[in-house]
Order: C-alpha cells, then sequence, then structure tokens
C-alpha cells in the first residue's frame, strides 16, 4: 500500500526553482531511496515532505491525506519523523536531555521504558547518556538523531544521508539498525548517495537530477541499468 | 554542597537585614533592597526568555512600566489592598506582553530587538501624553497599600519582608518553569529553532508564551517597585530602564536565573553607591565593569561562580589527574 504519494511538486528557494513537478511513493513498511549526486534535489524533496520548505504547488499525501501545507509541528504528530543530514543533535544538551526533549510532543508513554529502548538499540549511547552532544563522535551523533526519530509513535522516518562521513565499521552498525527499523514496521524514506549501500537495503528507489526524478524502480532495474547508473548516479561502467 | 550552604548563609543574611537597619546603616538601604527585588523578579522572567528561549527583549521597560503604573492607578482610584494592585499589575504585564508578543514575534534576532524597543517607546510617549495618568509629570501620592489584617505597607520592614517573600516566590516559579518539559522546549527552540518544529513544537506559540510569562514577571516587579514608592513617573518606560535590564541579564549570566538576580543586586546596588560618590561618572566605572566581565567572564557572574566551584572541587580532591 502506498503511504506517501508526492504529486507534481514544485519547490523553490526564493525565486529559485529546485524541485520541479516531482512524483514519487513510498510503500508502507519499505525503504524507499532517493537516489541522486549533490545538488541534485534530495535534501530539499525530505524538507519539502516535513513542511520546512513547504511546495509552491503540487500535493504530498500521507495515508491518503493532504499534508502539504501542514507546519512541521503538525506533520511530526502525524509520526513522520526527520532525521536531519547534519543530524541536527543540540550541542549544549546531553544525550538524554536530547532524548528527553523529543519525547514531549512524541506521544510517548512511559519514558524510562522509551529511553530503555533507545539503549537496546545503541547500547554506547547509554554509556554516554550524560555527555553533551558536542563531545559525541559522527557515527554517535547519527545513532542519536535515529533513536530520537523513533521515539514514541513513529510511522514515516526521513533519513537525509545517514552514512555521510563516517567510517565503514560504523556505516555497517547504522545499516544494521535500519535493517531493524525496517522490520519493526516503520516506512523509510532514505535520501542516499552510497549507491551500493541503498541498493542493499532499499525496495524501492527514485533517482533524482536536477530536481526531476529520471528513473523509478526496484534495485535491479538500477542495477541492471548501466545508462542510468552512469548518467546520473556517477557510477562508473565495468 | 556549598551551593546550598551559600544559599542558606545568603537568605539568612537576607532575612536579617531589617535589624541592622537603623543601628547599623541606614534604613535607605532596605529602600534599595526593595528595588533590587523589583528588578530581580522581572530579571527572572526576562531570563526564562532570553536565557532559555534565546529573544532578546530591548523593550521590557513597557512591561515593568505597566505594572508600576497598574499599582499605582488601583492604589489611588480603586482600594488600598496590594494584593488586589499586585493582580492589576500582573494582568496589565500579560496583557501588554500579549499584544506585543502577538506582533513582534514573528521576528527574530536583531529584528526582535528593535521592535520591542520601538513598542517601548510608543509606550513611553503614550504615557507621557496621557493626561488622566498625570502626563509626563507622573502619578505623585500614591497612598501606602494594605496586606489585609491590619498590616499597613508603609512600614518599610513589614514590605521588605513582602517584597523578599514575593522574590523567593518568584524564583520558585520560574526554577519550576526553567525545569518543566516547556522549560526544555525554549532551550531547544533557543539551540536550533528549526529543529524544534521538527520534534513537534509550536515555536511560535511556546515563545508566545514565555514572552507573556516574562511580561506578567516583570509586571510584578513594576507593581513592587510602585508599592514601595510613593511616585511613579513615565521614566519607568524609557529605554535606558531596557537597557539596565539588559545589563544586567549579560552581567549576571544568560539562562542560570541566579546569575541575572545577581545582576540585578549587583547594578542597582553598585549604581547607587558608585552613583553618592561621584555623581553621574559612575556610568563610565559601570561601563569598565562591564567590558572587564565580557573579556574575562563572557557568561556573566554565573559562569565565574561556576568556574570558582570547579577549582575549588578540584583542589579538593586531590589525586584525580
Amino acid at each position: 500500500m502506498t503511504a506517501l504519494t508526492l504529486d507534481g511538486v514544485n519547490t523553490f528557494y526564493g525565486r529559485s526553482h529546485i524541485l520541479f513537478d516531482l512524483s514519487l511513493e513510498a510503500r508502507e513498511g519499505a525503504v524507499t531511496c532517493l537516489l541522486g549526486r549533490n545538488g541534485s534535489g534530495k535534501t530539499t524533496t525530505i524538507r519539502t515532505i516535513m513542511g520546512l520548505t513547504p511546495p509552491a504547488s503540487g500535493t504530498i499525501a500521507w495515508e491518503g491525506r493532504r499534508i502539504s501545507g501542514l507546519r512541521p509541528w503538525q506533520i511530526f504528530r502525524l509520526g513522520i519523523k526527520l532525521v536531519p543530514q547534519g543530524r541536527g543533535i543540540f550541542p549544549r544538551l546531553s544525550v538524554e536531555e536530547n532524548l528527553r526533549l523529543a519525547m514531549v510532543r512524541a506521544e510517548i508513554g512511559d519514558a524510562g521504558v522509551e529511553l530503555g529502548k533507545v539503549w537496546a538499540l545503541f547500547p554506547i549511547l547509554e554509556e554516554r547518556r550524560r555527555q553533551p552532544g558536542a563531545t559525541l563522535s559522527g557515527g554517535q551523533l547519527q545513532m542519536l538523531a535515529i533513536a530520537r526519530a523513533l521515539l514514541g509513535r513513529t510511522r514515516l522516518i526521513l533519513m537525509d544521508e545517514p552514512t555521510e562521513g563516517l567510517a565503514p565499521l560504523v556505516v555497517q552498525s547504522i545499516r544494521e539498525a535500519l535493517g531493524r527499523i525496517r522490520a519493526s514496521g516503520v516506512t523509510v524514506l532514505l535520501a542516499e548517495q552510497n549507491v551500493r549501500l541503498a541498493l542493499e537495503i532499499g525496495d524501492q528507489h527514485h533517482i533524482i537530477d536536477n530536481g526531476r526524478i529520471r528513473f523509478s524502480g526496484p534495485s535491479e532495474a538500477i542495477r541492471s541499468n548501466e545508462d542510468v547508473k552512469t548518467s546520473y548516479l556517477g557510477v562508473s561502467r565495468r | 554542597m556549598s551551593g546550598r550552604g551559600g544559599a542558606l548563609v545568603l537568605l539568612g543574611a537576607l532575612a536579617a537585614l531589617p535589624l541592622g537597619a537603623g543601628p547599623l546603616f541606614s534604613e535607605f538601604y532596605l529602600a534599595l533592597a526593595i528595588r533590587a527585588f523589583a528588578f530581580g523578579i522581572l530579571l527572572l522572567g526576562f531570563d526564562l526568555l532570553a536565557g532559555y528561549g534565546g529573544l532578546i527583549s530591548f523593550g521590557h521597560a513597557m512591561f515593568f512600566g505597566a505594572g508600576a503604573y497598574a499599582t499605582a492607578l488601583v492604589l489611588k482610584h480603586v482600594t488600598a489592598s496590594f494584593w488586589v494592585a499586585l493582580g492589576a499589575a500582573a494582568v496589565a504585564g500579560a496583557v501588554l506582553a500579549l499584544g506585543v508578543g502577538f506582533l513582534a514575534i514573528r521576528a527574530r534576532e536583531i529584528y526582535f530587538v528593535f521592535l520591542t524597543f520601538a513598542f517601548a517607546q510608543f509606550c513611553y510617549h503614550a504615557v507621557n501624553s496621557w493626561e488622566w495618568a498625570g502626563a509626563a509629570n507622573g502619578l505623585p501620592g500614591i497612598p501606602k497599600p494594605t496586606l489585609g489584617f491590619g498590616l499597613d505597607l508603609g512600614n518599610r520592614t513589614l514590605l521588605y519582608y513582602t517584597a523578599l517573600g514575593l522574590a523567593l516566590a518568584a524564583v520558585a516559579v520560574a526554577r519550576r518553569v526553567a525545569g518543566s518539559a516547556f522549560g526544555h522546549a525554549l532551550v531547544g527552540i533557543r539551540e536550533n529553532e528549526e529543529r524544534a518544529r521538527c520534534l513537534g513544537y509550536d515555536v511560535t506559540r511556546c515563545l508566545r508564551r514565555a514572552f507573556v510569562l516574562s511580561g506578567v514577571f516583570a509586571g510584578v516587579g513594576g507593581g513592587l517597585l510602585a508599592a514601595h514608592q510613593s511616585f511613579v513617573a513615565p521614566t519607568v518606560f524609557h529605554w535606558s530602564v531596557s537597557g539596565e535590564v539588559l545589563l544586567m541579564e549579560l552581567l549576571g549570566g544568560m539562562g542560570t536565573l541566579y546569575g541575572p538576580l545577581a545582576g540585578a543586586a549587583f547594578v542597582i546596588v553598585l549604581g547607587d553607591v558608585l552613583s553618592s560618590w561621584m555623581a553621574e561618572r559612575w556610568l563610565l566605572v559601570m561601563g569598565l565593569i562591564y567590558v572587564a566581565c565580557v573579556l574575562f567572564s563572557p557568561s556573566g557572574f554565573a559562569g565565574l561562580w561556576r568556574s570558582l566551584r570547579e577549582r575549588r572541587g578540584a583542589a579538593e580532591t586531590p589525586g584525580t589527574p
């Protein structure tokens, strides 16, 4: 079932046109990837869905309900959570404070139970629970950003380049976390530059270039399409 | 530990202050302390807005003034009850902050500073030409309020203890707010507004609430000042009062509650001591102190206190690397 639909979305930053008639779908419980080079419009697409840069035209629907035009905090309350590029952790707040701040509006039951779930998913965060965000490593920040987005009732998680700038070993643990998120039934929209990772964990892919969707299909369709890989993803022909 | 001990000593000293007035020092110092309490209450609310929420207002004199005028007018024309007059001050501060906040909290940073400044100047000039409220002459001859039970606040010692009690209550409320989910939300907004939005916070509404709350604190502070003085003048609305508030906040240390309280006491007391020595030139000394503070302790008195305690803590536990 289609959970998220973008239909003919146009987004501007001031007067510059960024997204052109962009349409895409994300199926419920699946990992949908948004692939493209730097500056292709991945982040803008994610920000547009979250309501941070509302579309000038076109509609965004979540489970059949129109969400374009809603404010970010209203979209959040539908269970749509953002893991932003650069992680967006509050640097002066501790790990636990960062999590607690995210709990207030997230309709959680018991704070202790929620924290327990986070520590189970990422044990390293429990060790660092009193440390300020600024002292965490890149991988730990990413784990915290993901854990924060999973608090409470999360239906859709929007991830903007979660593995950017991380060491291979850390990428591995993020990949495992993604697997567990998917297993728990949460829908994932993942913007990635790491094509290998995306093809491995994604179900459906949309390739974006210059603010337009150029190709959509499952992993095999992209693996077997050398043209798409070379022209839009910068993967060289072997 | 030493923090709690220090607080108890300070509280004891404040409670004992009226005993020394008369034999040890002039009663005038009690009046000065009441002024410091009035500003301290304002600063607690200001710190919730500016220190926690990150919205720096350059117009808090208008809420302080609104509270002072509301109290003065109620005492003059309606009732001598201190509580009714103070309630009127809180309401005046809240209503004005609601209106100004609705219009000004679209802007941020320097634009917000200018907008609040403009509204405060508007209030200053409006009160200056408001004939019924005495226009530029202000409101002289405010009757002394009563606490009920036949207690007359014309008695300076009683007024002092009432002011101290109000200030302590304000501290309790401010601490409670700062420690609540709302206080954490304000910190989140200060640190990263967009992030707070994405975590489900209606940022505009949170900031408006903080603004109204700070208006209530400022109104109560102004009301206390009016109950203490027998006279209020439009100068309570003047921008230099807003400037002093900002100075107290910065000297004390933003987002620490106790810091700005200390800042208020420092500026009021030192301002008085210095101006009696060197007349107008005291501002020069205050300016130098401010520069020294920015250079050596940018986080204000609160930062200085913290680093002193940390240094002592490190000296007391030898063996730790």
